[in-house]
């Protein structure tokens, strides 16, 4: 019985731990992505966004407000980047600017997901986002993104996901 | 004697335990879904705010608020049978929307829209102003309560 409950205390102190590091991690992947995405065009006269798909997407900004347009992407690299993982799914998000190493973080991402709207509200097909008239239709942006933990506990990931539908005020 | 007061003891100690256990995994559970429907109630209002102000103001501009709609007549106008054809602000009186996550299940918005007064936002009023209050309720199974959040918008 003692050991019973070491075992039960155990598992659900390292469940606690991975659930409170997942919330966390995806409290700031999350404000990094919104404050990053509601600066997309950002004193940039002409097209907004170069790229645009279901896991990844570039885009021009003034990201620092020095007057020169800068580049910032944002994609998702395959599973088997991070193979030595316990958790199959994970992968790195990563985060470019202009020409810069890209950054990345293995915070347990398992699933980003971008969907593009144009300003009444319809969803725009990722097949027809590849021509830039169809890019510079896009109003809003909906982001899921979901994190896991690294570790499972009793064969349970724990997680916490994350959905917003972004409106930068320069595509509107 | 000793060796049940003893198992009388364990057996108390263990209940505390699966009690501070479970409370631990629905605040985990809290936490979440606070982040996520902060993120979707958050959402629509982004959505709301870039319509325009009022009916009246779509396509003009207006000088009296004796001009704007009644906010008995809040709601969608006829013809909006989409959330794609609203056009102002209070289309979305009375408005829901619900959206699925994976983890949590169900997620519940519903919006109320009212006129505050101007110097006052804080106060609802029946009183046609130029400042409208947007009232956004998330509700989900983890959640203890709704979220609410609001914004005040000014034309």
């Amino acid at each position: 019985m003692i050991i019973g409950l070491n075992s039960y205390i155990d598992s659900s102190s390292r469940e606690t731990y991975n659930s409170n590091m997942a919330q966390s991690n995806l409290t700031n992947f999350s404000e990094t992505i919104e404050s990053d995405l509601y600066k997309i065009g950002y004193r940039i006269p002409g097209d907004k966004i170069s790229n645009a798909d279901s896991n990844r997407i570039v885009f021009f900004t003034d990201i620092n407000n020095d007057g020169v347009p800068d580049t910032l992407s944002y994609y998702v690299g395959p599973t088997s980047e991070l193979i030595n993982t316990p958790n199959p799914n994970d992968k790195l998000l990563y985060r470019i600017l202009n020409s810069q190493v890209p950054k990345s973080s293995s915070g347990g991402v398992v699933d980003f997901k971008l969907t593009y709207y144009d300003s009444l509200g319809a969803q725009l097909t990722y097949a027809s986002l590849v021509s830039q008239t169809i890019r510079n239709r896009i109003r809003s942006i909906n982001v899921y993104l979901k994190i896991e933990s690294l570790y499972p506990v009793d064969g349970i990931y724990a997680g916490a996901e994350w959905k917003k539908i972004i409106r930068p005020k320069n595509l509107n | 004697m000793l060796v049940i007061i003893g198992l009388l003891l364990f057996s108390i100690f263990m209940l505390t335990v699966y009690r501070a256990t479970s409370s631990r995994v629905s605040l985990t559970l809290l936490n979440e879904a606070t982040i996520t429907a902060t993120g979707l109630g958050q959402s629509l209002i982004d959505e709301i705010q870039v319509k325009a102000f009022d009916e009246k103001t779509v396509n003009s501009s207006v000088s009296t608020s004796d001009s704007l709609t009644l906010s008995s007549s809040f709601g969608k106008d006829a013809g909006e049978t989409l959330v794609t054809h609203f056009d102002d602000i209070d289309d979305y009186h009375n408005y829901t929307r619900s959206d699925t996550l994976s983890r949590l299940g169900q997620f519940n918005s519903s919006v109320i829209v009212s006129y505050v007064q101007k110097f006052n936002p804080d106060s609802k009023t029946s009183i046609r102003t130029f400042s409208k209050r947007i009232d956004v309720f998330v509700m989900n199974q983890a959640l203890t309560d709704t979220i609410k959040l609001y914004h005040i918008i000014t034309y």
